[in-house]
């Protein structure tokens, strides 16, 4: 049963890291810096899902990407698109219309 | 997060482009150094936030391998980088090649076997054995290359990705489009090879066994097994268009499917008629070249082999041949009156 609730949980998760990045993508942020935002933020996601997922939102565009190489290391810094926060906002919607349409069909089956 | 000035050479650093080098090599070359510095970066920032300003080695190594092992299987990361797909024929296509390849093979295969074998026995007099195995290797390569090709432009469609018309019926799909449910065949495939193939074979051996004949006169020179005379007098010709009309009469039952009333009717009257051919045939005519046995000791008693063979033959296959006819045409009408 454990391993059955996870796995859902897995595929819950997994359709809500695209709306964790668009969220925390207003301020330019490289891939590691990214990840820690995103899990001290309370998302739990992997190094090897987040890296290629910013690659494919910037080639949809809605990131843009930037190498810095100012520092020692050179970083390549991603930020929300006009098209990103657009994205973003009717995904935000949507998780808002579908926590309401959940909501509502627990209190009708518990009544 | 320290900024590492020197990457002194190492197991530690060794280990990160090995691992890079894994996830980037595949990739295509316009996105393969990119990702791989990106990576490569993203890779010590972790490492560094586990280390701290702490670069004793073995430390340093024991956390690249905690931060490999959490990034998991280098070749899986590099197929979420990759946009081109990795597989042959994906599920979009799967369906559409395995039916183009099947039929083809099924259709075109036989055909050439077929035709292999008529050819080998009828135009190069090659012996039976030789005859079936060049044909047999022949289909053998025909499956072969239809495959192949087949596959080579599924290739291409899963590729560029372009809609084809198989594509475009599925999109525009209704319930009007749902096929009738299938009818249930009596005749399939196998039927229709055997039973056309039978002919042809029969038909190929004709010409063989005319020109090409394994058998010497008295001269020392081939012979045909059959009576020249036949031709001239019109029996081998009528036996080579009772051929022909069993072997479209096999088409037409294959097309039709089942044992009909006509089909069974037909198959009756075709199994007599075809049985009076031989054994009259039998009866009035020297079957055997009088010169191919010419040279034996009783003449007589070979042709009277021959002949009986032919007569046992032709009552055995007719008579099987109306039993079926009757017992399938019995099958038909009781899946059919359900």
């Amino acid at each position: 049963m454990d391993d059955v609730l996870a796995a859902h949980v897995a595929e819950l998760r997994r359709g809500t890291v695209v709306l964790a990045c668009l969220c925390v993508l207003d301020e330019a942020r490289y891939g590691y810096a990214l990840l820690s935002t995103l899990e001290s933020a309370g998302f739990e996601v992997d190094a090897n899902t987040l890296y290629p997922l910013l690659r494919r939102l910037e080639k949809q565009g809605l990131l843009a990407s930037e190498w810095n190489t100012e520092e020692s290391r050179p970083r390549k810094f991603y930020v929300l698109t006009a098209a990103g926060r657009e994205v973003r906002a009717a995904l935000a919607h949507e998780w808002a219309a579908l926590d309401h349409r959940v909501r509502t069909a627990l209190e009708g089956s518990s009544r | 997060m320290t900024a590492r000035t020197t990457t002194p050479p190492g197991t530690a650093d060794d280990l990160v482009e090995r691992y890079v080098h894994l996830v980037a090599r595949h990739l295509p070359a316009a996105q393969r150094s990119d990702v791989a510095d990106e990576l490569r970066t993203s890779i010590w920032d972790s490492v560094d936030d586990r280390t701290g300003p702490a670069v004793e080695e073995a430390h340093r190594e024991r956390a690249v391998r905690e931060v490999l092992a959490e990034m998991g299987e280098p070749t899986r990361l590099s197929h979420a980088y990759a946009a081109a797909p990795r597989h042959l024929i994906g599920p979009r296509y799967f369906d559409d090649w395995w039916t183009t390849v099947r039929a083809l093979i099924v259709t075109v295969v036989p055909l050439i076997v077929l035709i292999g074998v008529a050819a080998d026995l009828g135009l190069d007099g090659a012996s039976v054995g030789a005859a079936v195995g060049g044909a047999v290797w022949t289909g053998f390569n025909a499956a072969i290359h239809i495959a192949f090709w087949v596959t080579g432009v599924f290739w291409i469609l899963e590729r560029t990705g372009s809609p084809s018309a198989m594509e475009a019926s599925r999109a525009e799909w209704g319930p009007d489009d749902l096929p009738e449910l299938p009818r249930s065949r009596q005749v399939g495939v196998p039927d229709l090879v055997w039973g056309a193939g039978l002919m042809g074979l029969i038909l190929a051996w004709l010409p063989w066994q005319h020109f090409r004949s394994p058998l010497d006169g008295p001269d020392g020179s081939p012979a045909p097994m059959l009576a020249p005379d036949l031709w001239a007098s019109g029996w081998a010709w009528g036996l080579v268009g009772l051929l022909v009309v069993t072997m479209a009469f096999e088409i037409g039952k294959f097309v039709v499917g089942n044992w009909t009333r006509a089909v069974t009717v037909l198959s009756v009257l075709l199994d007599v008629v075809f049985a009076a051919f031989l054994i009259a045939l039998v009866r009035t005519q020297d079957v055997v070249n009088p010169a191919v046995i010419a040279g034996l000791d009783d003449p007589g008693a070979s042709r009277r082999l021959v002949g009986g063979i032919v007569l046992a033959v032709a009552g055995a296959t007719a008579i099987l041949g109306i039993v079926d006819a009757v017992r399938k045409h019995a099958a038909y009408r009781a899946m059919t009156d359900r």
